[in-house]
């Protein structure tokens, strides 16, 4: 079978047409799993047997002629997304062993339209990081070039798509987590709308950024994916109750007369010229197609890093207060007080990143600096999004690279923290103002290596984005990746 | 900023332990961070600080209780337990 | 030296909802341990708390019960701390717009009325249960608790010694079971107090140095701790010495309180919005029917027992510092509105019988017990039956004329019966009719007994007293 590009609306019609069955196509990609992830390692966990059952569960649901959109389509599932009865590690030593008894909201709607579930994807510690480098487990290599990251913190999620050992899987998306590997790796990633699919199961981050979506081949397939899991949720008091449409409706309409919000500080220092200059090429395109780019500013863009980081620190400092190795995951051996056990097991299960994010929010937090950050933070927040609303008044969506390189090798300053988190400055807005965004391969480096630009939206405005990548992917030839 | 004593003091607060080297290292790398985030100190607070709009009340969650877990799935992920409890070292 | 005690109180509240605050499970105290638990409130990784309607409701309507304002955005935030009874190691509580500010609650001192003011009342979780096993030096954690909705009641100092704390305390718990939101059993740690003390002497400006005196769980521990902790705090300033800021605890055997911790441990909460929960927004319309679900308060409800029922003041504290008393009296007279005689029945034979049978709850009706005193009031049964009435429905709900039939107590009034006995009575002493003619008052009692015991049943003793009267003149 050829797996190149095989997005999940061929699939759909190849199932439904009965040219492939669920249970043959589950095969295929256990099959490619096992001849590609000894090189990539996209996954923690492999669920063979289940994923066999959950094929022939499907099929009768197709033979029965009543297959849902994603009925029999192999999904891989990042391991910060609890799956009922299977292991969900976030990647951590703390959650090694950790086997959720209940099921994420999306995996409950997935799971009801007879997905089935290859496996679970390697991450950044605890979605801590843009290389995946962090996770306990394993360095998750891209499929273009071995040397070099997949991205992060969803690195498995991208590289197992662009390694087509799954055609879509779930990331979730903090500060760039959906779309920065899918830059890095050439494939198509979606952050939702904050509020708009369900965070229950979604083992947190920071609260008020984090949001699942889907990482797939391209832009149509991150829509019939958002469509399935989108929606208000009773078990998360966040999501809105916004009704959504459906995100394929401008699917093929033409993109003449949109205005494209193009922010100058995003083509700044900090961002490569080849990165400029592809993103700046896909904006030309849109031109040709009959679009309006028009130059806007985003003076609070220059706060964007401390914003992110304290809210997000401070959220994580508070959010991993809970692994204290008593009711699961990681407990230290041979303390005997209270304090000192926790204090052992937190040392023992987190990794430096972690600890790192941990500090850095207890920081933005504690008594005497709370006001000179984290308060500062919050009212940054607020300029952002209104800095955002303003310049969607005049344009329909903004176009700007997704990172300010193609993806960087092992050994380029991963350990180097400041680095790192300097290098999240063209997603983590999006994020802080709670906005849909969808990076799309819009070139490739002298390197070869992929490179990603991002299409942000007004609130709900998933359909717009998608119609807008679709829009641009259909005319732009993927390079496939070497691995 | 970045001082040993602070970096000490905020593992206190989030009960983590670091060995001498990785305290040293952590103080290092947090002296750099927080001169990232310092930059933020320059902005002065004008009008109201963001806050979400939230929800109404008559859309919050009615009050009806649902059957609970069984015990043992709560206690299943457990490393120590007794007689249905979660163990820990006595505290006072 | 004499010194001035300026007292505020924290008072916790469990709400009498069915599920817990942040997700479905059951509220209700008690059960297996663990046994009332499920991934969100035993802190489960990617669970999520969401809000339950009705605690929300039942903090402002405590609110109103203490006159407090509603703030109409209310948002949450989260308290870190580790301690194995909180499983998320934060409790979501509310820091800067809780749900109630500015109120005010009447006690009564011996000085008479006096005004406590409501700094604010807040809506938080509980958290679990520690059970210590010095044998094994383990504590054991039950998460049954975790997520009992809670109100938090918080006083300016306005609070000037152990009494005036009691009397608050009492009337705090009064004011929550007229409203309806909590049981106020303190045994069961449905209620309970920190209270933050310090002493100044008379001349001087500003307040001293205070204490905190964490879980107190009954009025007599929250009076014995204040008192001690005054005299402790006299007794460092006299020495010349100081008040140490801190929060102490109070050894009920001991009667004393001593630190919990030392201050190195300082805590620092790191209070911060909580992303999980959204801000609550209140319309005018949701206030006014939260507050229009309040029942009348006690107040509301002694000043009518006085002045529209006239009872006595005494009579009418009794029954409204008892909300069931108070409620069962109510419908009591709805039935039947003789305000003194159902008053009457109930102070001196209700309330011995249900002290007798130790019984919280009355098994009857309120309705049962109207027609009962309005039977004796028509003399359909004599009062001495009606008492037995009384002890027959406590142990056996049953309608009282049911009752009274079953057992012959009815009084039928058949006065051709009564002409007949007075008859017969006064043919059997003739001497002692003659003895009454010449003005021999005392044997009428007699001549009455004979006929009312052979009338048992028959008429009331009114009607026969009088028919008799007129036979023997």
């Amino acid at each position: 079978m050829d797996f190149q590009n095989l997005t999940v609306k061929d699939l759909r019609a190849k199932l439904d047409q009965k040219e492939i069955s669920a249970p043959e196509l589950t095969k295929a990609y256990l099959e490619r799993i096992s001849e590609k992830d000894p090189l990539v390692k996209s996954f923690i966990t492999v669920c063979e047997d289940s994923a066999l059952e959950q094929a022939e569960a499907a099929q009768w649901r197709i033979d029965a002629g009543e297959a849902a959109p994603l009925t029999g389509i192999p999904f891989g599932i990042k391991d910060n997304i609890c799956t009922q009865g299977v292991k969900t590690t976030c990647a951590s030593k703390m959650l090694e062993d950790f086997v959720p008894p209940y099921q994420a909201t999306v995996m409950e709607k997935l799971c009801g339209q007879d997905i089935v579930m290859l496996g679970k994807l390697n991450m950044d510690e605890f979605a801590m990081g843009g290389s995946t480098a962090t996770s306990y487990f394993a360095k998750t290599v891209n499929p273009y070039d071995s040397s070099k990251v997949p991205g992060g913190s969803s690195g498995g999620s991208a590289a197992c798509v662009s390694a087509s050992m799954a055609p879509v899987a779930l990331g979730s998306d903090t500060g760039g987590s959906i779309r920065q590997p899918a830059s890095f790796c050439g494939v198509t990633g979606l952050k939702p709308t904050y509020s708009s699919v369900s965070r229950f199961g979604l083992v947190a981050f920071a609260s008020s950024l984090d949001q699942i979506g889907p990482i797939a081949n391209s832009a149509y397939d991150c829509g019939i994916v958002f469509n399935s899991i989108c929606g208000f949720d009773p078990h998360d008091g966040t999501t809105s109750r916004h009704p959504h449409g459906d995100a394929l409706s401008l699917i093929g309409q033409s993109v003449a007369g949109l205005k494209i919000a193009v922010p100058k500080e995003f083509f700044e220092a900090g961002i490569d010229d080849e990165v400029k200059e592809s993103v700046y090429a896909a904006v030309k395109a849109y031109e040709a197609m009959g679009a309006k780019a028009v130059e806007v500013s985003m003076p609070s863009l220059k706060y964007a890093i401390p914003a992110y980081y304290l809210i997000s620190s401070a959220e994580a400092s508070s959010n991993l207060s809970r692994y204290d190795g008593i009711k699961y995951g990681y407990r230290a051996q041979g303390e005997d007080d209270y304090n000192a056990l926790i204090r052992k097991t937190r040392d023992e299960g987190f990794g430096t990143e972690v600890k790192r994010r941990i500090l850095l929010g207890t920081y933005a937090l504690a008594s005497g600096y709370y006001d000179a950050y984290y308060k500062k933070a919050l009212y940054l927040k607020g300029k952002i999004r209104e800095e955002y609303n303003a310049i969607f008044k005049e344009c329909d969506v903004m176009v700007t690279p997704t990172a300010p390189s193609t993806a960087f090798g092992f050994d380029e300053g991963i350990s180097d923290p400041a680095k790192m988190y300097l290098a999240d400055i063209c997603t983590v807005t999006v994020n802080i103002a709670g906005l849909p965004a969808i990076s799309t391969p819009c070139g490739y480096g002298k390197n070869g290596m992929p490179i990603g630009m991002s299409i942000v939206g007004k609130a709900f405005d998933e359909a717009r984005i998608i119609q807008m990548a679709d829009a641009f992917e259909r005319d732009f030839k993927r390079v496939a990746p070497v691995l | 900023m970045g001082d040993v004593k602070l970096i000490q003091h905020l593992c206190n607060l989030s009960k983590l332990t670091l060995t001498d080297e990785e305290l040293e290292s952590f103080t290092s790398d947090m002296e750099v961070i927080i001169g990232i985030m310092d930059s933020i100190k320059e902005v002065s607070v004008e009008g109201d600080i963001h806050r979400d709009s939230g929800v109404y009340f008559a859309d919050v969650r009615g009050d009806e209780s649902a059957p609970s877990y069984p015990t043992d799935q709560i206690l299943e992920n457990a490393k120590e337990k007794e007689d249905n409890y979660f163990e820990v070292p006595k505290v006072f | 030296m004499q010194y001035i005690p300026v007292i505020g109180l924290e008072i916790h509240a469990e709400l009498l909802t069915d599920s817990k605050v942040f997700c479905t499970c059951s509220a209700e105290f008690g059960g297996d341990q663990n046994s009332r638990c499920c991934p969100v409130c035993s802190g489960f990784p990617g669970t999520l708390p969401v809000l339950n309607q009705r605690a929300v409701e039942y903090a402002v309507k405590a609110g109103f019960a203490m006159n407090c304002s509603i703030n109409k955005y209310s948002k949450f935030d989260r308290k870190n701390y580790f301690y194995p009874d909180l499983p998320k190691a934060y409790q979501i509580s509310q820091l800067d717009l809780p749900l109630c500010i500015n109120g005010k609650v009447k006690i009564e001192t011996e000085k008479g009325e006096k005004w406590i003011r409501i700094n604010r009342i807040h809506l938080e979780e509980d958290a679990g249960k520690l059970v210590h096993d010095d044998i094994n030096a383990t504590s054991l954690a039950d998460y049954n608790r975790c997520g009992v909705p809670l109100i938090e009641i918080v006083t300016e100092p306005d609070l000037s010694s152990a009494e005036e704390a009691r009397a608050f305390v009492e009337q705090v718990s009064l004011l929550l079971q007229y409203a309806g939101v909590c049981d106020c059993k303190m045994e069961q740690g449905s209620i309970r107090a920190d209270v933050n003390i310090s002493i100044m002497p008379p001349d001087a400006k500003e307040f001293g140095t205070r204490a905190e005196i964490k879980n107190l769980n009954s009025l007599k521990s929250i009076t014995r701790a204040i008192d001690y902790e005054i005299k402790r705090q006299a007794e460092l300033l006299d020495k010349g010495e100081k008040v140490v800021q801190e929060t102490r605890r109070f050894n009920d055997n001991h009667g004393t309180t001593k630190p919990m911790r030392s201050k190195e441990d300082a805590q620092d909460y790191r209070y911060f919005p909580e992303p999980d929960i959204q801000p609550v927004n209140f319309t005018d319309e949701d206030l006014a029917a939260i507050r229009a679900s309040l029942p009348k308060l006690p107040d509301e409800r002694l000043k009518q027992y006085m002045v529209e029922y006239g009872l006595s003041e005494t009579d009418s504290k009794i029954i409204v510092n008892d909300v069931k008393l108070s409620d069962f009296f109510d419908a009591a007279v709805s039935v039947y509105p003789n305000y003194k005689n159902i008053c009457n029945f109930v102070l001196t034979e209700l309330l011995r019988r249900l002290k007798e049978t130790e019984t919280d709850d009355i098994p009857f009706s309120a309705e049962h017990f109207a027609t009962l005193v309005k039977m004796v009031d028509e003399g359909k049964v004599s009062r001495n039956d009606g008492k037995t009435i009384l002890r027959y429905m406590l142990e056996n709900p049953a309608h009282p004329e049911e009752i009274a039939k079953a057992n012959g107590f009815l009084v039928v009034n058949d006065m051709g019966a009564v002409d007949e006995v007075i008859c017969a009575v006064m043919a059997e002493r003739p001497d002692l009719v003659e003895q009454y003619r010449a003005g021999e008052k005392k044997v009428f009692g007699f001549l009455m007994g004979q006929c009312t015991s052979r009338l048992k049943g028959i008429a009331n003793p009114k009607d026969i007293k009088t028919a008799l009267e007129n036979k023997l003149s």
